[in-house]
């Protein structure tokens, strides 16, 4: 019955499939807003972007949605000829990524061998350039991979395949503000598929880029909080050391102009191997040829290298975008971390952390327990500089009703009362000077 | 015959009225009817209905069943759910009684299980494997090795074939008369000159898309299978004028061809066939690039029989070959010239005065022939049957235009970028009515 009110439906819906025949870097699908039709085909190709003209919109998206569930109510989905029938998909999936109907029947056609893997992410693909937000999408996207990869494939065609997740997922991210759902599929690239931590290094960096572009975005920070939880599965890479010296040096500075007054033979004897390897850092004094941090012997120095070259970012992105929230809601989750990793230190090793290690804490606990005696850990002394100095110079440096004195207050706040008491903030900082 | 179907159905009427009768031993219809009657009237009856009758009763099971009901089965509605073990069920059942079966786009369908069909079903007329993919040589040699009576093949889209198959059915099935080994690509020359020098019965040979035909295959076909009537070469890009000059010397019944895509044909295979094969009634050149109006000119004198023409991108083509094909062919019923950009309102006027405009033409597709304007379609009005006229990309034509044709024309369906009219809201109109409804309160 559609067929007679609009005909040119499958002529256009073949033209668009012609172009994905023909074009194999098509990239990018946008509806161009013309709103009256001439006889003139309404599908443009250009650059490798596919246009279609808004008037033939809703008439297609009509005509194939009521193609589509006509066959799908009579049962006769796959008795219809394939080629029909990839063409409607291909034009409602491309019109409305977020019809669930759609890339269940392109599933089945999946399942049973017509419709080619590699194919359907490039379909998916570029649904994504349109629809950055499409949940349906990416989940479409994961189901594919994840039976892509439930195979042995080859390691060039894999890292293809993750090369390529981390650039729709990036583009994505580029084209929506706060796309959830983009960064989300990054962790799952990230965490699903093993040869993909081979890029962990890569994505640090890239990751590091695009938060500094985008300061409010906390699904970007997000990520980078994913990929701070997994430093500890990269600890062998000493490569890495010689990449934080100059950050570790800065976060170490403090140590030059304050005294650490405490007794030293209350530590522990990880604690004090660590802190010599601080003072050699800063002494310039080398101990082992190739490693300035003398990582080897202390696993924590990359771990903590990490975490600091974090924390002097995220001052740098403070003082540089005064005013944004997300920046201190990381700041809060990097100081949670150095928290437990200072207690890890001084409880010695042998007695793990029982706070990160995702059992939730009762709830009396959950902000009682988390204090730390300052006077043992000098690690935890060095970051309470940190944030000090941050406070005060943002308090310094703007007006008081302003947003961004208000927002180091409520730090200040937060840290006080979640992570440890007053006295311990404001009493053990003395100047040498 | 007609009594039969009278029969059926009362048949019908007495099966849904009187269940009641059936679950009882001995029911009215069957102590009316001697079994030979019942399993005449069963015999007429769909796979569907067969199967409906064999869950009446004990003795319908054995009646609806018997293997003289199923000389002809086609699985293509049950395409999803069609296995192996139907496939060997149906032979074991059926036997020799099967004449005809169907088995399109039963894609699980595999070679053991044409090996038994073949051995029990030996008399086979017409076997449909149209998408069987997992079908492989060794199906054609049980087929060559137990069913001598074959005469229709369709192994279209049957990838796995090879020239092997082609020479074991030349061997063992010589009363073929229709083959269809559609993108079969593995087929070569060998394998056609084979099935040609084996079955001289041929009379429709359908090979599109085997890239690796070529000349030499062609002329052993036509000089050994002369009844050929219906052949389709399309896709074929190797095949030159050579081919079709055999083919129109050997093969003068020849009603049906098609040559779509093979882009080294030039005007000398249109002459030939203008001269050799009068019969001719439908011809496909889409794409055939070199044709001119010289070609058509020859063609159209001398084929006057032509009735569906499909000249997409004969690009060379102008108004005098609509001319001429408006002259000659009185019966033509499908014109296609698609991407003929030389043609004008001229030919499209020639053509719609024409004595097969105003007869026989149904179908006619002008798309993307950008020169067409309005005037074209006034040109039309005279042609009563017309049905369906395709304009898509001709920039000149206007909405008006296609207006006026369609009042003229009430009936023609024409294919053009333009969108629908949008049919008046339904939600506007009751909530109208529930205002007037509280006007009249």
């Amino acid at each position: 019955m559609h067929d007679d009110i609009f005909p040119a439906a499958e002529k256009i819906l073949t033209d668009i499939e012609n172009i994905f025949k023909r074009d194999k870097l098509l990239k990018d699908f946008e509806i161009v807003p013309v709103t009256v039709g001439e006889n003139k085909s309404p599908v443009l190709h250009a650059e490798h972007t596919l246009g279609l003209q808004e008037w033939c919109v809703r008439h297609l998206y009509v005509h194939v949605y009521h193609k589509v569930m006509n066959l799908k109510r009579q049962q006769r989905l796959r008795r219809e000829d394939p080629s029909v029938l990839s063409r409607l998909l291909l034009g409602g999936v491309l019109l409305n990524p977020d019809c669930t109907t759609l890339w269940n029947i392109r599933r089945e056609f999946v399942v049973l061998g017509r419709f080619d893997p590699l194919t359907e992410l490039h379909i998916n693909a570029i649904t994504l350039s349109r629809r950055p937000k499409s949940a349906e999408s990416f989940v479409y996207r994961r189901w594919i991979l994840k039976r892509m990869t439930a195979e042995p494939l080859e390691s060039a065609t894999l890292s293809s395949i993750i090369e390529e997740e981390l650039q729709v997922s990036l583009m994505a991210a580029d084209r929506y503000a706060n796309n959830y759902h983009a960064w989300n599929h990054r962790m799952w690239v990230m965490s699903h598929i093993p040869q993909a931590q081979d890029k962990f290094y890569d994505e640090w960096t890239t990751s590091e880029i695009w938060v500094s572009k985008h300061v409010s975005e906390h699904s970007g920070l997000q990520y980078r909080e994913f990929l701070l939880n997994q430093v500890d599965q990269h600890l062998e890479h000493t490569d890495y050391c010689l990449k934080f010296q100059s950050s570790l040096e800065s976060f170490l500075s403090p140590l030059k102009h304050s005294i650490f007054n405490s007794d030293f033979s209350k530590h522990s004897t990880v604690s004090q191997r660590l802190y010599q390897s601080f003072v050699d850092l800063l002494d310039k004094k080398e101990s082992c040829s190739q490693c300035p941090m003398n990582c080897k012997e202390n696993n924590f120095m990359l771990q903590i290298g990490f975490l600091a070259y974090e924390l002097l970012l995220v001052t740098d992105l403070i003082h540089l975008y005064p005013g944004h929230e997300a920046l201190w809601c990381h700041r809060r989750f990097v100081l949670f971390c150095f928290f437990s990793l200072s207690k890890k230190i001084s409880c010695n090793s042998t007695k793990e952390s029982d706070i990160m290690d995702g059992i939730p804490l009762p709830k009396t606990q959950k902000l009682c327990v988390l204090e730390i005696d300052s006077d043992k850990c000098f690690l935890w002394w060095l970051v309470m500089q940190h944030e000090d100095a941050l406070i005060k110079d943002c308090v310094i440096k703007t007006t008081e009703e302003s947003y961004q004195t208000k927002l180091a207050l409520r730090h200040e706040k937060w840290i006080k009362s979640v992570l440890i008491c007053k006295e311990n903030l404001s009493c053990r900082t003395q100047s040498v000077s | 015959m007609l009594q039969s179907f009278n029969c059926l159905i009362t048949l019908f009427f007495f099966s849904l009225q009187l269940r009641r009768v059936f679950m009882e031993e001995e029911a009215l219809i069957n102590k009316k009817l001697p079994k030979e009657l019942l399993l005449r009237i069963f015999s007429w009856l769909d796979v569907v209905s067969l199967c409906r009758c064999a869950q009446v009763s004990k003795s319908w099971n054995i009646l609806a069943l018997d293997g003289s009901n199923w000389q002809r089965i086609d699985l293509f509605d049950f395409q999803r759910d069609v296995e192996g073990p139907v496939i060997e069920n149906i032979s074991r059942r059926c036997g020799g009684f099967l004449r005809k079966l169907s088995l399109k786009g039963c894609q699980s369908i595999a070679d053991g299980s044409m090996k038994l069909f073949a051995q029990l079903c030996n008399n086979v007329e017409d076997l449909n494997l149209d998408g069987c993919k997992k079908i492989s040589d060794s199906t054609c040699q049980a087929l060559s090795k137990h069913c001598p009576k074959l005469q229709r093949l369709d192994l279209r889209s049957c990838i796995e074939i090879t020239d092997l198959s082609l020479k074991v059915l030349a061997d063992g099935c010589p009363a073929l008369t229709h083959i269809n080994i559609a993108w079969c690509e593995n087929v070569t020359q060998n394998g056609i000159e084979a099935l040609a020098r084996g079955c001289r019965k041929l009379r429709s040979f359908m090979c599109m898309g085997c890239a690796r035909v070529n000349d030499s295959a062609i002329t052993v076909l036509a000089e050994h299978c002369p009844n050929l009537e219906v052949v389709n070469l399309s896709g074929c890009v190797n095949i030159t004028d050579e081919s079709v000059l055999r083919l129109a010397e050997n093969c003068h019944g020849l009603h049906y061809l098609c040559l779509s895509g093979c882009t080294m044909l030039s005007d000398a295979s249109l002459i030939v066939l203008a001269q050799q094969c009068h019969l001719l009634s439908t011809l496909e050149v889409a794409g055939c690039s070199q044709f001119t109006d010289a070609g058509f000119q020859a063609l159209a004198r001398s084929c006057r029989l032509l009735e569906k023409m499909d000249l997409e991108e004969c690009i060379l083509i102008t108004d005098t070959t609509l001319m001429h094909l408006g002259m000659g062919c009185p019966r033509l019923e499908k014109l296609s010239l698609s991407h003929c950009e030389l043609i004008t309102d001229e030919g499209i006027r020639h053509l719609g005065m024409s004595p097969c405009a105003a007869e026989n033409l149904t179908v006619l597709e002008l798309d993307n022939c950008p020169l067409i304007t309005d005037a074209s379609l006034d040109n039309l009005v005279s042609c009563h049957n017309l049905q369906r006229i395709d304009l898509y990309d001709c920039q000149l034509i206007t909405h008006t235009g296609i207006r006026r044709l369609r009042s003229n024309l009430p009936n023609i369906l024409v294919h053009a970028y333009f969108a629908p009219a949008t049919p008046p809201p339904a939600v506007g109109s009751t909530r109208q009515r529930v205002c007037r409804c509280c006007a009249i309160l």
